[in-house]
């Protein structure tokens, strides 16, 4: 115990202790109000009393998300007044938990427990943030005490346990479940599910430990005492099979296909224990007899088709599309579709084998609906390889045949949006939501395709058909509460494509809201799991958080910002370099820029109407409804750093380390932070140079532009560049630039983007036509719809009438249902 | 295409795609709700995503758990109630004095039972098997892990896909309906099915020391 005696101005009457007891306890209860008034009774007598002026800092913020700062600084006042208080400290902790900053809180609690070292509720607390915080080392220390107080509980033994071995100390961790087991007088029954948990935790902690035959020997001796069959064989199967004994792994393989037919990894597993994984001759027998074993399942077939080429695959793929056509299965599309990305010989069998087909069923008339199916099917092969005309054909066919099919009208939106006319899509798709109005995968479908084609407005009015919706009948705000990332992405790039860059920064700020809340989350289960039992699961979810904002919906969202940023700063830098004149050349006519900016000012004052109206309405108020405080952000590179970093530090993959490396790669380049620019590209080239060659010539070029640079930088910089690329200073960037980018490079329509995206920046006199020479090349290549009418974009901004022109006639031969393209 | 155990990485995808697929929808807690708790009893559907290379596109999902029992029972996680201090040794014999008779006859006649939370599989990968195979895996660990004698679940009044998978493919009971039982007002059919694993066609635990199975290769 801390061994001072209680300071004076700590020291209350007997009174005023009474009321502070009745404080702590209203507090405790959630009774704010009564709260508050006690503790104005204590502070009129003791005005300067620390521990109360803290804890009312803490009612006050509890009460009132807007008393916050008013809260926090009143425990603040109650520290400089009564510094060696653990009241007061442990309040602190509180507060910072309530506002979830737990990194504070964490020190908070530290400090509390080192003025009060034996309060067991506070090491509890303290734990549960180094826990969020990932302090293992200190969490192991706070566990370790909580179990010599409490032995009795087997959750703590199980913390303590998980603590070590997160740690990466696997002995200790097992000794502790040991110890744990050790104590028990008898063995637990198996329908204790907790202790079944906990068995097969231990079981994991060994193989963790890399003890793989000593995890199979465990395994052994607990399988019959444990309750989950499955991971058992899984686990076992994959110990059998890394240990090298092939034929006890098959076995289990065989048990575990045999329990789930559908799940294609034990199949390739299977492979590896019969070790045929690279002699198809045998896989082919061995699918095949395992699809007669299993008829009914997709997994033996599909894999097979991945394999097998040439006639063989002729026969496998025709008899599987078949009995899909006959069945009337929606799908049997998209069950092929992967196959003939990797290999054109095999879309090009499919196409006959179907024909074929269709043929055949068309002289018998005797199967109708079969028919509808092999039609259906043709429409969206035909959509696949961008032969437009065909595939509207086919589905305009179909819809004659049955016209109250849903599919059928999604399909045809779908022939639309890739075609590249997203008005007419998105009436198509309307009319298919209108059959079957009550459900809403069609009404997702719907709302997606209506922001594609930029009708925010409509789009709104439909998706709030199954919302819970505010008071003017919209369900965003329920779409933000529902954590709805879809919604918020599709309408942030829709915002973004109608130039409205507050709007769309606003949406991809409320993803990275909605992983802060997924982050979140853990914070109950660190407590709730250990006394649960459920440790496996646990960890797994643990390590996932550790990984979040490397996930597909984060990137997109972050990279979306971040672009906006960028545009900003640079907007901003050149308006600067001009003496405040934007220098973008939009590309637009007079009065097509009067007209927009007309279009600007009417959507303005109707904001500003909406901004006053939410100020004077006594709703919580949005405080930048538009994002407007967003893109004045003094610092767009800061921003933009900030959202990019954990894409960067969580990356799942090798791959998208190099992706996530590159964009961080632009961040530095214009900070000037070119060493750490240095850094990502070397990491990025580690995938072949030609991922850098466009980073390159932007640290070039932003590095020869900074007048700034430090001498001692720009020689470690060239030093570096040239060791990763010998002619990196071999002539101007743009002549190094156009060197490294020539003709062949431009197969795919990503090398235009990324030339076009590092030739901006580079300068020069001939920059506008350098970009559109390079851009045209969209025009004829084997793209998207989206990605040639990102095209014209670039070439309405950069090229003058008569190239657009040109580039619209090139490209609208291939694309004629464009609508952007058409003359 | 996949069917297997839904994983914290399927999560976001579970999500979105209950979010696009049917009214009823949950904050992302109450998913990590379900993983946390009963962690074997949730089963994805997969498909290679076109969009991102070597990753799955959630098409289907079931999301499960187990019931509680009708009083909770008082501080689980302790095994030395021996050692405890008199208080709370007290407070478990209150607890038990105060409950009816009623509620006495509600825990003794309690079995443990499954409940599907939620279950829904894309329209465009509909009539593959997909929700037919998930709901066995997921009612298989229901039985295994858990012990589970029947499973319980809830289906609109409207939606007659669902009332066809239950009712005919499956062979749950509807044992009553439940008046408005969804949000919007609409009736619900309370359905059941009693966990009989070799009616269903589910072969459960299984010994590990196998029998020799018939060679294949």
């Amino acid at each position: 115990m801390f061994n001072t005696s209680i300071p004076k101005n700590r020291h209350l009457s007997s009174k005023d202790a009474e009321n502070f007891r009745e404080l702590l306890k209203f507090y405790e209860n959630k009774e704010y109000k009564k709260a508050l008034k006690i503790a104005n009774v204590i502070l009129k007598s003791r005005p300067t009393h620390g521990e109360t002026l803290a804890l009312k800092g803490l009612v006050i913020s509890s009460m009132d998300k807007k008393q916050v700062d008013e809260g926090y600084a009143l425990i603040k006042q109650g520290m400089v007044n009564d510094e060696f208080s653990y009241v007061i400290w442990h309040v602190c902790s509180i507060f910072h938990r309530n506002a979830k900053n737990y990194e504070e809180a964490e020190k908070s609690y530290a400090k509390a427990l080192q003025l009060d070292p034996e309060n067991m509720n506070v090491v509890r607390d303290l734990s549960l943030m180094q826990m969020q915080n990932r302090r293992f080392d200190g969490l192991v220390a706070s566990r370790s005490k909580l179990l010599t107080k409490q032995p009795g509980f087997r959750q703590n033994w199980t913390a303590l346990a998980i603590a070590q071995h997160l740690r990466g100390d696997f002995a200790a961790a097992e000794n502790t479940l040991n110890m744990f087991e050790e104590a028990l007088k008898e063995p637990l029954p198996k329908e204790d599910n907790e202790n079944s948990e906990l068995m097969l935790y231990k079981n994991q902690i060994i193989y963790d430990s890399g003890d793989v035959q000593r995890a199979l020997e465990h395994l052994d001796f607990i399988a019959d005492k444990v309750l989950d069959t499955l991971w058992v064989y899984e686990a076992r199967a994959k110990y059998l099979l890394e240990l090298g004994k092939l034929k006890d792994a098959e076995k289990v393989y065989r048990i575990l296909i045999k329990r789930n037919p559908e799940f294609c990894d034990y199949y390739y597993q299977l492979e590896r224990a019969l070790q045929i994984e690279d002699n198809n001759n045998l896989k082919a027998i061995m699918y095949r007899r395992l699809s007669k074993m299993y008829p009914k399942s997709d997994a033996p077939r599909s894999i097979a088709l991945k394999f097998l080429t040439g006639d063989a695959f002729a026969k496998v793929v025709s008899e599987y599309l078949k009995s899909f056509f006959v069945r009337g299965v929606p799908s049997a599309f998209v069950n092929v579709k992967g196959l003939f990305k990797a290999d054109s010989e095999k879309a090009a069998i499919i196409e006959r084998v179907v024909l074929e087909y269709y043929a055949e069923l068309k002289k018998e008339s005797d199967s109708p609906i079969t028919l509808l199916w092999v039609i259906y099917f043709l429409a969206q092969f035909n959509s696949h390889v961008q032969k437009f005309d065909a595939a509207l054909e086919y589905i305009n066919k179909a819809i004659e045949h049955t016209p109250t099919l849903v599919e059928l009208y999604m399909t045809k939106a779908r022939i639309y949006k890739r075609a590249g006319d997203y008005a007419q899509a998105a009436a198509v798709m309307q009319e298919a939501r209108a059959l079957d109005l009550q459900d809403r995968f069609v009404n997702t479908k719907a709302v997606k395709y209506l922001l594609r084609a930029g009708d925010i407005d409509t789009a709104v009015e439909v998706v709030s058909l199954f919302t819970k919706n505010d008071n003017e009948g919209k369900g965003v705000a329920d779409l933000h509460d529902m954590q709805g990332l879809w919604f918020l992405k599709e309408q942030a790039d829709a915002y973004n494509n109608a130039g409205n860059k507050g709007m769309a920064l606003k949406r991809f700020h409320a993803i990275e809201e909605v992983f802060k809340e997924f982050h979140d989350d853990q914070f109950d289960f660190h407590f709730y799991c250990t006394r649960k039992g459920t440790i496996r699961a646990y960890l797994d979810m643990v390590h996932w958080e550790d990984k979040l904002h490397g996930l597909k919906h984060y990137k997109r969202a972050a990279r979306g910002a971040v672009e906006i940023y960028l545009s900003l700063y640079d907007q901003e830098k050149n308006g600067q370099a001009n003496g405040g004149v934007s220098s973008v050349d939009d590309g637009l006519t007079p009065e097509e820029r009067k007209k927009l900016v007309r279009k600007a000012k009417k959507e303005k004052s109707k904001e500003l109407k909406k901004e006053m109206e939410q100020l004077e309405s006594k709703e919580i108020v949005d405080e930048d409804p538009f994002g407007h405080k967003l893109l004045a952000a003094k610092d767009p590179l800061e921003q933009a750093l900030k959202l990019w970093k954990p894409v960067q530090t969580e990356a799942l993959s090798a791959a998208d380390a190099v992706d996530a490396g590159k964009l961080a790669c632009e961040i530095f380049a214009r900070q000037g932070k070119y060493l750490l620019a240095m850094q990502a590209i070397n990491k990025a080239s580690a995938a072949g140079l030609d991922w850098v060659y466009e980073e390159v010539a932007k640290v070039r070029a932003f590095s020869e532009a900074d007048e700034a640079i430090a001498p001692t930088i720009k020689i470690v910089l060239t030093r570096s560049l040239t060791n990763l690329i010998a002619d990196a200073f071999e002539g101007t960037v743009v002549e190094w630039l156009n060197r490294h980018f020539g003709d062949d490079t431009f197969d795919t329509a990503e090398p235009v983007f990324n030339y076009v995206s590092a030739r901006q920046v580079c300068g020069g006199e001939e920059k506008a036509r350098d970009i559109v020479k390079v851009s045209f090349k969209l025009a004829r290549l084997n793209c998207t719809a989206n990605e040639v009418i990102r095209g014209l974009r670039i070439v309405e901004q950069w090229g003058c009438a008569e190239d657009v022109a040109e580039y619209k006639k090139l490209a609208s031969e291939k694309w004629s249902l464009a609508t952007a393209l058409q003359v | 295409m996949n069917i297997r155990q839904a994983q914290f990485a399927d999560l976001p995808g579970i999500q979105n795609c209950n979010l696009s697929n049917l009214p009823e929808n949950y904050p992302f807690k109450y998913y990590f709700f379900h993983m946390l708790n009963w962690p074997q009893l949730s089963y994805v559907a997969t498909v290679p995503d076109d969009k991102d290379l070597g990753q799955e596109k959630i098409v289907g999902y079931v999301l499960s758990k187990m019931t509680e029992p009708p009083v909770k029972q008082q501080d689980q996680g302790d095994h030395t109630t021996k050692k405890r201090s008199k208080g709370g040794k007290k407070k478990k014999v209150a607890a038990k004095d105060f409950l009816s008779e009623e509620e006495q006859q509600k825990i003794e006649d309690w079995i443990p039972n499954g409940h599907v939370t939620s279950l829904s599989v894309l329209r465009s990968y509909r009539r593959m098997g997909i929700a037919g195979n998930l709901m066995k895996q997921s009612m298989r660990a229901m039985i295994e892990c858990y012990g589970g004698k029947y499973v319980s679940l809830h289906v609109r009044e409207s939606n007659r896909a669902a009332l066809h998978l239950y009712r005919d493919s499956l062979r749950f009971d509807v044992q009553e309906i439940e008046k408005s039982y969804y949000s919007d007002g609409e009736n619900a059919y309370s359905m059941i099915l009693y966990l009989e694993p070799q009616r269903m066609e589910i072969d459960c635990g299984g010994n590990l020391l196998m029998e020799e199975e018939e060679v294949l290769l």
